[in-house]
């Protein structure tokens, strides 16, 4: 019974408000990513589930239980820090054995859980080792360990991987997934990566000055993004987003048009109350016209290349139309040389234009 | 050119070797005194009376040190000044870890009034405090008592200092994941704060401990009594133990006795005493 | 039950409540206590009488002791400290390093008992047999009764004082002098200075803030010197050697003027006190507080 439920948390620090009137419901077992740029709020919401700080306003609740009072050790959680935070002057079981030690487990138990813990992490060799013994790898294991053997109600990651090399960090993000599915325990999880989070989480929280923008399973936030922000955090490259206005059954940006269908159009005058528009499309979702066909759908883009990345599997190309950049990226390999300055035709892929008002979307 | 330079060498070569000259023998100058010590500590009053002066004694008289220590009951005087000592400084270092740690760490209403008034007191004279303090431990009954040197002792502010400014330096990540792993905040201070902290609970105690075992005017005042007093105290004694008249064969036995058992931990750890030294005087200074 | 905030509280008001309630009781109170009977004329035996600022207007006016302690005091402590910190300045410059037995020796005086160490100089000053004016003999030199002469008391307890402390500085002046980077050495070499002129321009500046807080640490401690006093000549002959803390000490131990000596130790404080305000004043301009 460990759901955790955040109501109306707010948080400030000085005149800065880190966390505003924050609503949360994170599923028992479930893993939650919380995820934005630097600053948006995600380690201070975690610290404060933890204990580590106080909130201004609002409620915490693990399981049924309101914590707010609660100090971090009977909140029954267990936290693995981005330092990892070994305590340097003892060994990795120690390390592991600490919590449980200060809650007066028996000897025996301690032993057991220790081990038990040690040999689904593969570090059982290590146990007798301080960490300055350590490769980073392994104290990042030694610190999950210590988070493991507490059996706690929630697991609670601090950016836990962002010290580790590429290869290292990919790996262990199938392990740590693959570990929380067999621990069967709550965890909120907190990155800047997106692509961590969209790899790792069953739901992302993404965040943006301290408000959430978003709060769905990755692929609803890849596909529907509910503003412009989440449209251009998540997925890279980043989404294009073109200004444009609604006239008639165009969308009109200056440089090209995009022709709509009746209901599409009525659709956005209803909603885009205003004219002020962005059209939002991903640089997946823009390809080249292969034949005259194509060029005579919905509308039609004359773009020229600017640069292209070529990237072994694809290329991106950034390319202006007239005045207006948009980055596409394709399956086919191409080096600069071969486009510097060609013109392409290109066509959008329709169902997956995202059109947004001031700040929100309204249509797939 | 050569000439010139060979000159220069010269030159240089000649004034090193006279500044290490003079050093080493500036350097025997003041080992002197030690040496004229033990020398006199075998002598009879009467040959270190006499003139002209000997420099070896005629006979090495053991029998001072042997009066000496059964004078004064030296290993009585001995372990009072240990006792004292020991317990104040290691009283002392677990009360300035214990502020240290929360000046430095735990962020609490009113931290900076009260790091102020400590602050205050380092730069306070000892004098200030000295009339109405033996008025408070004679009031308490606490002459010729242990606790009259100790408890004075057990608070050291300059400790609080020295604490606080290394305590600084551990992570908070490690603070915050013993909370979170079941520690309160005294466990926290036992368990990861003091251990981490052993470097400068070492310098700390080398200086606690040297400057409780020389003190002296306060156990004079409030440890009279002969088999209470410390060993300090005690060698002062020596200067009147024969109708008034220094009797100097015993008191540079007693001195011989009081420097050399210092001066042999001294030369054992030297090093450690010597960094904590610079160190401290680095950041007052540097 | 309390909040989190205010637990919070309680327990870090715990752990500084041992340091807080010794202090209280042992320097905060007796502080003002000193302050308060200053005041008064008290004798330690019979009821204390209320006499105002009497006592400090008598300590000027008609105590001479107390402005011979005085001027001894600021004599003493100009005499101490120009020798104790040139020495060591000497001695740090000269010993740079190299020589880690030299350190050893020069220190050694620093960590001996004060008492012991005031014993064999009594036994060196003394006028017939004492080793000193044995050795000036020797080389044909003038001897002198030391701390029997009022002339050349309160210079041989300083010479004491010297001999003992300057080890000590030694050691932060030659912490103070390997801070100094050695590129700007190098760089004053490669301009052509001499030596000379390297120690002008580098050492001395660089070496500044620590040489002024040395200089200011000597004289907070040679302004309050008592052992090697009480040691060596009991403040006399005549008073020549009586410092402000050893009257103090005579007049509340001796004499039982508690009033008289808590005025003395108020005087006292003033001066000490301006001595470090000024340090602090002189470190801050330098940029050096830590605090």
């Amino acid at each position: 019974m460990a759901r955790i439920a955040l109501r109306n948390l707010t948080k400030r620090f000085g005149k800065v408000v880190a966390v505003n009137n924050l609503n949360l419901e994170i599923a028992d077992k479930s893993f939650v990513v919380l995820v934005g740029p630097s600053g948006c709020g995600k380690t201070t919401i975690l610290r404060i589930i933890a204990g580590l700080e106080d909130q201004d306003e609002g409620e915490t609740y693990i399981g049924d239980k309101e914590v707010s009072q609660l100090e971090p050790k009977d909140r029954d959680i267990a936290m693995v820090f981005q330092s990892y935070a070994l305590y340097p002057h003892m060994t990795a079981f120690d390390n592991m054995a600490f919590g449980l030690r200060a809650k007066g487990v028996p000897k025996k138990e301690i032993q057991e859980r220790v081990t038990e813990a040690a040999k689904l992490l593969g570090i059982e060799h290590l146990l007798n080792r301080k960490p300055r013994q350590l490769s980073g790898g392994e104290m990042q294991r030694v610190a999950l360990g210590r988070a493991i053997t507490r059996s706690p109600k929630a697991f609670l990651f601090d950016e836990p991987l962002s010290n580790l090399d590429a290869k290292l960090r990919t790996r262990m993000r199938g392990e740590l997934k693959e570990l929380q599915r067999q621990l069967k325990t709550t965890t909120i999880y907190v990155t800047h990566d997106q692509v961590e989070a969209m790899t790792l989480a069953d739901k992302m929280a993404v965040l943006n000055n301290g408000i959430l923008q978003q709060y769905d399973s990755p692929g609803e936030v890849f596909e529907s993004p509910s503003n412009t922000f989440v449209a251009g955090f998540i997925g890279t490259p980043p989404m294009n987003f073109i200004k444009c206005s609604l006239a008639d059954n165009t969308l009109d940006a200056g440089e090209f048009v995009v022709t709509l269908s009746e209901d599409l159009a009525s659709i956005i005058r209803e909603k885009g109350k205003d004219s002020e528009l962005t059209i939002g499309v991903r640089p997946q979702d823009i390809t080249m016209a292969k034949s005259a066909a194509d060029i005579a759908a919905p509308f039609n883009i004359s773009a020229t290349v600017v640069f292209a990345e070529p990237l072994g599997t694809s290329t991106i190309l950034h390319l202006n139309v007239g005045s207006i950049p948009l980055v596409m990226e394709t399956r086919e390999f191409v080096t600069y040389d071969q486009l510097r300055g060609a013109k392409l035709d290109l066509q959008f892929e329709m169902d997956k234009i995202h059109v947004f008002d001031k700040n929100g979307d309204t249509i797939l | 050119m050569k000439k010139q330079q060979k000159r220069a060498g010269a030159t240089r070569v000649l004034a090193k070797i006279s500044r290490e000259t003079l050093l080493w023998i500036g350097g025997a100058i003041f080992v002197l005194p030690f040496l004229w010590m033990v020398l006199g500590s075998f002598k009879t009053t009467a040959e270190i009376t006499r003139i002209p002066i000997t420099l070896l004694p005629e006979e090495w008289l053991i029998n001072n040190f042997v009066e000496v220590i059964i004078l004064l009951d030296v290993p009585r005087l001995f372990f009072n000044s240990c006792l004292i000592a020991v317990t104040a400084t290691l009283g002392s270092l677990i009360t300035s870890a214990m502020a240290g740690y929360a000046f430095a760490k735990l962020r609490f209403r009113g931290s900076n009034s009260a790091f102020y008034a400590i602050f205050i007191t380092m730069i306070i004279p000892y004098f200030l405090t000295l009339i109405p303090s033996y008025l408070i431990v004679y009031r308490l009954g606490l002459i010729n008592n242990y606790l009259a040197v100790i408890l004075p002792g057990l608070a050291n502010s300059f400790g609080v200092f020295m604490m606080r400014q290394f305590i600084l330096g551990i992570p908070n990540d490690l603070l915050d994941a013993a909370r979170i792993d079941g520690c309160s905040e005294f466990r926290i201070f036992w368990m990861i704060v003091l251990p981490l902290c052993w470097p400068a609970l070492a310098t700390l105690s080398i200086f606690s401990f040297m400057w409780n075992w020389q003190d002296f005017l306060w156990p004079l005042l409030v440890l009279p009594n002969k088999d209470m007093m410390t060993l300090e105290v005690g060698i002062n004694y020596l200067q009147t133990v024969r109708s008034g008249v220094i009797n100097y064969q015993y008191a540079m036995a007693g001195a011989t006795i009081a420097i050399v058992p210092v001066l042999i931990v001294f030369l054992i750890m030297q090093n450690q005493i010597i960094k904590g030294v610079t160190v401290t005087g680095m950041k007052g200074g540097a | 039950m309390l909040d989190r905030r205010a637990r919070r509280t309680l327990t870090a008001y715990l752990f500084i409540l041992p340091v807080l309630v010794l202090l209280a009781v042992f320097v905060f109170g007796p502080v003002l206590f000193t302050f308060f009977i200053s005041f008064f004329k008290w004798d330690f035996f019979t009821p204390p009488v209320f006499v105002g600022i009497s006592q400090y207007v008598e300590l000027f006016t008609q105590d001479q002791a107390f402005k011979t302690a005085l001027y001894n005091n600021i004599w003493y402590t100009i005499l101490e400290v120009s020798m104790t910190i040139g020495i060591a300045l000497l001695l740090a410059l000269g010993i740079t390093e190299r020589s880690n037995v030299l350190r050893v020796v020069y220190f050694t005086p620093v960590i001996t008992s004060t008492v012991a160490s005031a014993l064999i100089w009594k036994y060196m000053y003394e006028p017939h047999y004492g080793l000193i004016n044995y050795v000036l003999d020797f080389f044909t030199l003038p001897t002198s009764s030391w701390l029997l002469d009022p002339r050349t008391s309160l210079l041989s307890i300083a010479l004491m004082d010297v001999w003992k402390g300057c080890g000590f500085y030694m050691m932060i002046l030659l912490a103070g002098l390997k801070a100094i980077p050695s590129i700007y050495y190098d760089a004053a070499r490669t301009d052509g200075a001499s030596t000379w002129q390297q120690f002008k321009w580098v050492t001395i500046p660089l070496l500044k803030p620590t040489l002024l807080f040395v200089l200011i640490m000597s004289a907070l401690g040679s302004f309050q010197v008592f052992t090697p006093v009480y040691m060596l000549t009991a403040g006399g002959p005549a008073f020549s050697s009586t410092t402000i803390t050893f009257l103090i000490y005579k007049y509340a131990f001796n004499y039982f003027s508690m009033g008289r000596a808590c005025a003395a130790s108020v005087i006292l404080t003033i001066i000490v006190l301006a001595i470090s305000v000024f340090q602090m004043r002189m470190l801050r301009e330098g940029g050096m507080m830590e605090y």
